[in-house]
């Protein structure tokens, strides 16, 4: 017991990092009602700039004013102004996507300036490494001290600011009764860009004062940044400072605490320290009661709720509609690998990945396109998938098609676990959690030999029927092409379901389908465990296809790409999501031969970037050219019945 | 003698500590309009949504139809009868609206044969011949059979209220609350609402409680009236008798 007082006092430093991060978004949260996720990106640019300059031997107060005071000021000013501002009337998913879209470009638009490698990390206030005392014999070290000290000033100046400030003042009358500030002059969109600039500086110290307790910049700890903040501020209620404060602290020392206490030849010792934010998270959301409404939150600014946006009315199921599509995958893909002097080997590969990725693609179609429940953890369930496969071939020597079938049960039963959990939540809430589980899939569960085996991986054969061996990408094609017909006839069925209409009833209006008995949850709890199987089996199949993945082919950051990419492309309608994966991996293919090793930034950017223009104008891509397709059609249709006539 | 389709007696509701409904109780006589006026805040949106059952009283009762229903679920109210519209227009913003209406009936024929719902993943939305001729009955009778394909986000306020009213009628329920269905209408919108109503009362063995701004409303459609005030009942009864009571004219009237 005589180390606890050590561990709490490591703890503090990393506390007061969150805290920074954390009250940053709870100021713009409730000044704006949006939840500005990449508060992380804003920590980890303003900190790559920092040192960028830092190193280059600017002096240190020139190169603090200029990027932690004034650019990450300006960053989150821009950002409201540009982007957050406009997002004020839309739905819970497309605020998200906006700021994972932020969340994902920036960091990438960031090193692709500077360059990948990153800058020495200089000590500034005091020196790194060096101990300056002992306190219970914990060795106090200069960016301990120094973390602890501008988290003090912060606190010192936050309080001034907001009960003496004038603009302190405009924010607390924003906040308690938007309509009354307003009539009072004062402009809540002013008001609003300076919470964002404020939270700007807060994520930008954070991220500042992270590095040098990390000895690195990596974009890994952005996102352990945004969670732990994310956590501290959701056990504040997303509303009260003070308790944000505290709660993230308390994070920090707790992380510090359970490490040291977890015994080291425990095998998931190495695990815990990581996965206690994401632990954290899922729990205050769960508990919290004061989250129970987050996603009904709306806009205090918003006095009457515009009418959504006229998307394209749901595709109905249509025989013929579908036939065509079955007619044209199944030819292309049969002529173009049959006859395959057009396809040569390695992009049948790819194809093979993209009918793989097409299928946990449809996933989100389903879910998303007509519960719109926004599910942050597709890629985990596809994880899920593919591991289970594997294990199951590997342990019970079950043919691979079984395993896979078998594999996809489970999935049914994971998602349908994962949404009981969450269907106290609504919305962002819910959202909040399917990440909070993808990370917690990610660091706690993934690595057990039982299903990815560390970092090793797992193996998954081709499998064989009868005389032909799938080892071939061309057999293993026109098998996979086959399979996404099936699960793309399977998702149009349920979506024009009877049901599928209730889903859609339900996303339209939750009051309104109450108000003749029809019950969120149960639809909930069906379409997120019919798309946690679909995401699943095409996990597995993607597994098959790679034949050796890893836990890294399955991390959080696929569940927002892939989200991203199919809201963008459409998510109403299945060809968004195959024109989605097939574009993803067909440009990655291209970027492999043609751009070398910046593949990453330059598809984190593209996609960021992608997601960031749809906010803006939310109808999917494919979707309009759909529906200007349609159009052309009917007015043609109707010149020639009027010609007829 | 007249029963009641709706008595609500000695209803109490808090947010927090804050009192918002005090000891209200009001009767709506079966087959009759019967409207509830006060000023902004009065809580008359509270107090339809106590009587749905999507907020749960502090004290008191509620009778539907000579049930008491005040431990009712939402659905389970739906099923004795009871329906409703909202202030604020709840639409499926990316249904048509036939879609809403045929939703309706579907749930109607659940709710009301207790039939266990089914996994119905795979057979598709559209009508059965039994329900495209309720859906068009409905329809037909409050007006909008020509714009059934249209999507709802398309339509006026004007019509959106309507297509509330065709939803909420869809259930076939014996009363049927109505918050502000005149707010956002003109005077010939809302003179055709009025008439729908009164036909729908003198045709059917409907009643609707409805809360209303509209002084002409209320004088040409209601048979009763209730009067809230700051959460309380200032006066209820037959509607001229409350529109004549002293207290009314001056707290309410302004007179
Ligand atoms: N969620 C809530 N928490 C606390 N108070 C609330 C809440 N919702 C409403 N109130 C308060 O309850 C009171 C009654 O509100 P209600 O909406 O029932 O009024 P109303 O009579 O329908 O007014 P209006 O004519 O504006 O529709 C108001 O003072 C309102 O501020
Ligand atoms: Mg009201």
């Amino acid at each position: 017991m005589k180390d606890l007082p050590v561990f709490i006092i490591a703890g503090i430093p990393f506390g007061c990092v969150y805290a920074l991060g954390a009250s940053g978004l709870v100021l713009s949260y409730k000044t704006s009602g949006l939840l500005n996720l990449a508060f992380g990106a804003q920590a980890f640019i303003t900190s790559l700039f920092f040192y960028s300059s830092y190193d280059a031997n600017w002096p240190f107060a020139l190169a603090f004013i200029i990027w932690v005071i004034l650019f990450s000021f300006l960053l989150g000013v821009v950002f409201d102004k540009v982007l957050f501002q406009k997002l004020r009337h839309s739905s819970v998913s497309v605020k998200l996507v906006g700021v994972l879209g932020l969340l994902i470009a920036l960091p990438s638009i960031a090193q692709a300036l500077l360059g990948q490698r990153s800058p020495n990390i200089k000590p500034f206030l005091f020196s790194t490494n060096k101990i300056y005392f002992r306190l219970f014999s914990y060795p106090v070290s200069g960016e301990n001290i120094q973390t602890v000290i501008v988290t003090l000033i912060v606190i010192i100046l936050l309080t001034w600011l907001l009960r003496y400030s004038k603009i302190g003042l405009s924010m607390k009358a924003v906040v308690e009764s938007p309509k009354l500030a307003q009539l009072n002059g004062i402009s809540a969109e002013r008001v609003s860009s300076i919470a964002f600039g404020i939270s700007g500086i807060l994520a930008g110290l954070s991220g500042v004062l992270l590095a040098p307790i990390l000895h690195e910049i990596n974009s890994y700890d952005l996102t352990l940044l945004v969670v732990a903040g994310t956590a501290g501020a959701a056990c504040g209620g997303f509303s009260s400072l003070p308790l944000t404060f505290l709660f993230s602290i308390g994070l920090g020392i707790l992380q510090e605490v359970v490490a040291g206490y977890v015994p080291q030849n425990f095998a998931l010792a190495a695990s815990i320290r990581p996965s206690l934010p994401f632990i954290v998270l899922i729990g205050a959301l769960l508990f919290n009661r004061r989250l129970k409404n987050i996603g009904n939150i709306k806009d205090p600014m918003a006095e009457v709720d515009p009418p959504q946006r006229s998307l394209l009315k749901y595709y109905s199921y249509n025989p013929v509609k579908l036939r065509a599509i079955i007619l044209a995958v199944v030819l292309v893909s049969f002529f173009s690998v049959t006859f395959g002097g057009i396809v040569s080997g390695n992009w049948k590969f790819v194809l093979c990945q993209g009918c793989a990725l097409a299928v946990i693609f449809l996933s989100i179609t389903l879910l998303t396109g007509s519960t719109g429940i926004v599910s942050l953890s597709q890629a985990t369930f596809a994880g899920f998938g593919a591991f289970l496969t594997a294990q199951l071939v590997s342990r019970y020597n079950l043919p691979v098609l079984v395993a896979l079938v078998m594999a996809t049960f489970i999935c049914l039963l994971i998602g349908l676990v994962v949404a009981l959990f969450s269907l106290k939540l609504k919305g962002l809430g819910a959202a909040l959690l399917t990440l909070g589980f993808a990370l917690l899939a990610d660091n706690l569960i993934f690595p057990s030999s039982y299903l990815a085996n560390g970092a090793t991986g797992v193996y998954l054969p081709r499998p064989t029927i009868g005389s032909i061996n799938f080892n071939s990408d061309k057999y293993w094609f026109i098998f996979e092409a086959v399979v996404l017909v099936l699960t793309a006839s399977f998702v149009i069925v349920v979506r024009s379901s009877k049901k599928g209409l209730e889903a859609l009833a339900i996303s339209g209006s939750v009051p309104g389908a109450q108000s003749i008995g029809l019950d969120y949850s149960k639809s909930a709890l069906l379409f997120f465990s019919i798309a946690a199987a679909i995401a699943g089996f095409g996990g597995g199949l993607y597994g098959i296809t790679q034949q050796n993945i890893s836990s890294q082919d399955f991390n959080w950051e696929f569940s927002l790409l892939f989200l991203v990419l199919v809201v963008v492309m459409g998510v109403r309608s299945i060809e968004g999501a195959l024109v989605g994966a097939f574009a993803y991996v067909i440009v990655q293919e291209l970027l492999d031969t043609y751009a070398g090793n910046n593949i990453g930034l330059i598809i984190s950017i593209a996609v960021g970037l992608l997601a960031l223009i749809w906010v803006l104008d939310p109808e999917g891509l494919v979707e309009r050219q759909n529906r200007i397709w349609v159009s052309t059609y009917r007015s043609l249709k109707l010149r020639r019945d009027k010609a007829v006539v | 003698m007249t029963k009641e389709a709706l008595k609500v007696q000695n209803l109490c509701f808090n947010y927090g500590n804050l009192e918002i409904l005090k000891d209200v109780s009001l009767a709506v006589s079966q087959n009759s309009i019967h409207g509830v006026v006060g000023a902004n805040g009065a809580g008359k949106s509270t107090f339809l949504d106590v009587v749905a059952g999507y907020l749960k009283p502090k004290s008191g009762n509620i009778n539907l139809m000579g049930k008491d229903i005040t431990g009712e679920s939402v659905v389970g109210r739906i099923k004795l009868g009871l329906a409703r519209t909202f202030q604020k227009v709840e639409l499926y913003s990316t249904l048509d609206v036939y879609d809403h209406v045929l939703l309706a009936i579907r749930q109607k024929e659940k709710l009301k044969n207790h039939k266990r719902s089914k996994l119905d993943i795979f057979k598709q939305h559209g009508p059965s011949k039994a329900e495209a001729v309720e859906v068009d009955e409905i329809l037909e009778k409050v007006g909008l059979i020509n714009l059934k394909n249209i999507p709802v986000s398309t339509v006026s306020l004007g019509l959106s209220r309507m297509v509330e009213l065709a939803r909420a009628l869809a259930l076939d329920p014996k009363l049927i609350l109505l918050d502000e269905p005149s707010s956002g209408l003109n005077p010939d919108e809302t003179g055709r609402f009025t008439d729908l109503i009164l036909n729908l009362v003198a045709s059917s063995d409907v009643s609707f409680l409805i809360v209303e701004h509209d002084l002409s409303v209320i004088t040409t459609s209601t048979r009763e009236l209730t009067v809230l005030d700051m959460g309380k009942v200032l006066a209820s009864g037959l509607t001229s008798e409350v529109l004549d009571d002293p207290d009314v004219k001056y707290t309410y009237l302004g007179r």
